[in-house]
């Protein structure tokens, strides 16, 4: 609808010759002349009578709403209008020239269609002044091409531009804030100066000039800095933006020049100025990326830091396992030292007893056959208690076998041959020539007697036997307390074996031993030591083979690496894989081994010694082969003890 | 009648002589076999069992070759035939749980450390024995009145409603 243009008076006819000349000069652009303040007029005509009527015209027109852009003509001679400061008419028109009032309708009419109804030029056309059109849109293009460049300088702050940098930016910034704020005072800080505070409100930023600031957080009742270089130019924006109190507390670090804008005026820099609004943006884009990349890179490092405390966690744990396991060898070992010191202690507390019961023996053997070679009746006794002493005790399978078949040749005595195998008779003749030696006296009284001196010879061999195994524990006790160290020169490696095979005698028996001897050069040893190495590895071996079947030794001389070589290999099972690692380990229990040779320390044992011969012990081990080979030099150096 | 036996195993020679010698007072009236392991010990059962022959005691040490004494208890203790059977571990070497593994499993009823006191190995033998008897429907306890304990035996068969 187009804009209707009022005529005004302080009563009917001063309005209505106005009017009607108003009316011939629009009707037939289909404009209508109100004389009521109504409707966004165009142009108001006053054709007040006195300047105090018009003065009052103007006011009212000026305070009602919907006016404040309509052009207001006076139409007289009162000059320019109401009272002093109040409002004034923007023309004035002699109200008797018609030519004027035309010129000046047309003129007005023009001047708000431009300003504040661009919509209507084309519809109003012939109410216009079309040069004052022309000059107007001119002037809106000039705008425009000036605005577009203003725009280009924001774009290229916003998106960054490759010949800006940084400071540039920065100095173009508070360049402008100079420019519209008219060189606004600077706030200066020495160090240590705060000019935030974490949790107060605050309504504008800090533009830091010159100097470095620290923001900082109370972390667990301590100041934690989170950004010192990343802190940037502009300081308070988060809460700037989000209207929250504080978030970081702010301290100079250094000598600081700084601006304080607050948010008032940034509101009306950014309206008036494209250019401040883009280096704004431009700044706190940067300012948020570094501190950004700042945030990032600490992640980082948070994450490498977490990295190494788990590394170092595991390192730790791995550390501790160490400990413990050393610690158990430690215990180990303070183990096998207080057992060697008790067997060094019992050794020599054993020996004396353990010889003087072995040679009672024998002397108890003497001395009884002699006695009862004395008397007639008992020289069959004597006979049965000498063949008894020197019988091989036989499996319990043998003796059951060979009680059936005296028992048979007895007319089936059980009993009788049962107390004749126990008393180590085995025939019948044996019995009857033992019988004859009992002299005259009844038979059944000199079985008795024969059986008596059988048992007599029997439990003297178990005596002597036992005493030699007690004794042979010593002497294992002993060595392996170190008591027996005992350096000589000349040894033949060869003879030590050979009396370690003699030794073992009856373990050999059902051994297949293939004994396969080089020339060796003599060598300086502990031979008692090497021999228990020698019947270590011997028994561990009959004992792999169940007592039966093939061990070979073997000996060897390498110029080349000057050590001399024992290699002891059986055809047992084999060693079980779960069990090789610790075949040279310490143990006390986990063997069902025979008591006298070592309480299964056998293995480890000779460990030991063959390294106080600076030799080595190593094996081989499959199902049908084990070997062990035991390197010694000729010439060890002789350890310090 | 039927005759009990007493199994002693003992693989080392010299200490299974020994003990057989300590059982002599029981000689009159049981059968006494020894075995060197638990595989003969095992013939020696069978034997048994084919001349009618009851196994009443059996005498075991735990360090034998090859399978051990608990292990060869538990085997034969798992059969009908050998559950009643009193069963002594004679040993020097048997661990704490060597031990409760064969009174769980292997109905242990005694065990006697090494070195033994004869009169105690005896002891427990006719103790353990008097027990094999009085549980036995098919043995009369008069025949070991002699050599059991017979306080014991004789209060069974009172018991029992006289000799029978």
């Amino acid at each position: 609808m187009k804009p209707p243009i009022l005529c005004l008076a302080a009563s009917n006819d001063e309005a209505a010759p106005v009017a009607e000349r108003l009316e011939r000069l629009v009707a037939e652009h289909g404009i209508r002349v109100s004389r009521e303040m109504d409707g966004r007029a165009a142009v108001a005509f006053v054709a007040a009578g006195s300047a105090g009527e018009a003065g009052r015209i103007l006011e009212e027109l000026h305070e009602s709403a919907g006016h404040s852009a309509t052009r207001v003509v006076g139409v007289g001679s009162f000059g320019e209008g109401g009272g002093k400061g109040g409002p004034r008419f923007d023309v004035v028109v002699e109200s008797g020239d018609d030519a004027a009032l035309a010129e000046v309708l047309r003129d007005q009419f023009t001047r708000f269609v431009i300003a504040h109804a661009p919509d209507l030029l084309e519809e109003t056309a012939g109410m216009l002044d079309l040069s004052m059109v022309s000059g107007a849109l001119a002037s809106a293009r000039d705008n425009l091409i000036r605005l577009s460049g203003r725009y280009e300088v924001f774009e290229d702050s916003v998106l960054g531009s490759p010949d800006k940098r940084d400071d540039e930016l920065e100095e173009a910034m508070i360049h402008e804030i100079d420019r519209l704020f008219d060189n606004p005072p600077r706030v200066r800080l020495g160090p240590g100066e705060i000019f935030a505070r974490e949790g107060d409100d605050s309504p504008g930023i800090w533009i830091i000039l010159d100097g470095q600031v620290e923001l900082y957080r109370l972390v667990d009742g301590e100041d934690v800095v989170f950004h010192s270089e990343s802190a940037g130019r502009i300081v308070g924006l988060m809460s700037l933006y989000r209207q929250s109190p504080i978030f970081y507390s702010c301290r100079a670090r250094t000598e600081c020049t700084m601006l304080y804008l607050q948010r008032d005026g940034i509101r009306r820099a950014i309206h008036e100025s494209p250019e401040f609004a883009g280096h704004l943006i431009g700044v706190i884009l940067r300012s948020m990326a570094r501190r950004n990349r700042r945030a990032a890179q600490l992640l980082i490092k948070n994450r490498t830091l977490n990295h190494k405390l788990t590394e170092g966690k595991a390192e730790l744990e791995r550390t501790l396992d160490d400990l413990r396991k050393a610690q158990d060898r430690l215990v180990e070992s303070e183990k096998m030292n207080t057992l060697g010191i008790i067997a060094a202690g019992m050794a020599h507390e054993l020996n004396n007893p353990v010889a003087a019961i072995l040679r009672a023996s024998d002397h108890l053997r003497e001395d009884l056959v002699g006695l009862m070679g004395e008397v007639q009746g008992l020289r069959g006794a004597a006979g049965a208690l000498e063949t008894a002493v020197k019988r091989q005790p036989m499996s319990t399978r043998e003796e059951r076998e060979a009680r059936n078949t005296l028992a048979d040749a007895m007319g089936g005595d059980r009993k009788l041959a049962g107390e004749l195998i126990a008393a180590g008779i085995r025939g019948r003749d044996e019995l009857e020539r033992l019988l004859e030696r009992c002299g005259d006296i009844p038979r059944h009284q000199a079985v008795v007697r024969v059986v008596r001196g059988g048992r007599l010879g029997g439990s003297l061999r178990n005596l002597e036997t036992c005493s030699r195994r007690i004794s042979k524990l010593v002497r294992s006790l002993k060595v392996f307390a170190r008591d027996d160290q005992d350096w000589q020169d000349g040894i033949d490696v060869n003879q030590t074996l050979e009396d370690v095979v003699a030794l073992l005698g009856s373990h050999l028996r059902g051994i297949d031993l293939r004994k396969d001897y080089s020339a060796l050069p003599p060598v300086k040893c502990m031979p008692s030591q090497l021999e228990q190495v020698w019947t270590n590895v011997l028994i561990n071996s009959i004992q792999a083979m169940d007592g039966e079947g093939v061990i070979r030794i073997e000996t060897g001389f390498s110029e080349s690496e000057g050590m001399i070589s024992v290699v002891i290999e059986d055809h047992g099972p084999g060693i079980p894989p779960e069990v090789q690692p610790k075949l040279f380990h310490s143990r006390f229990t986990t063997r069902a081994g025979r008591i006298e040779f070592g309480l299964g320390l056998g293995l480890p044992i000779s460990k030991t010694l063959v390294a106080n011969h600076g030799g080595e012990i190593s094996f081989q081990s499959e199902p049908g082969r084990t070997r062990f080979t035991i390197l010694i030099p000729p010439n060890p150096p002789e350890p310090q003890t | 009648m039927k005759k009990i036996a007493i199994l002693c195993i003992e693989d080392e020679p010299e200490v299974r002589e020994a003990v057989l010698r300590d059982l002599h007072p029981l000689e009159s009236h049981f059968i006494i076999e020894a075995s060197g392991d638990t595989a003969d010990a095992a013939a020696v059962l069978a034997e048994f069992a084919n001349r009618d022959v009851l196994p009443g005691l059996i005498l075991c040490d735990h360090r034998l070759p090859g399978e051990n004494g608990v292990e060869f208890l538990e085997r034969i203790h798992k059969t009908e035939d050998y559950r009643d059977t009193r069963k002594v571990l004679l040993t020097g070497q048997a661990g704490h749980k060597d031990t409760i593994q064969a009174v769980n499993h292997a109905g242990l009823n005694h065990y006697l450390a090494k070195p033994w006191d004869a009169a105690d190995l005896v002891e427990t033998s006719k103790d353990q024995l008097t027990r094999y008897v009085l549980g036995r429907e098919d043995v009369d306890p008069m025949d070991y009145l002699e050599v059991l304990d017979a306080p014991k035996l004789l209060e069974a068969i009172a018991a029992r409603g006289g000799p029978s």
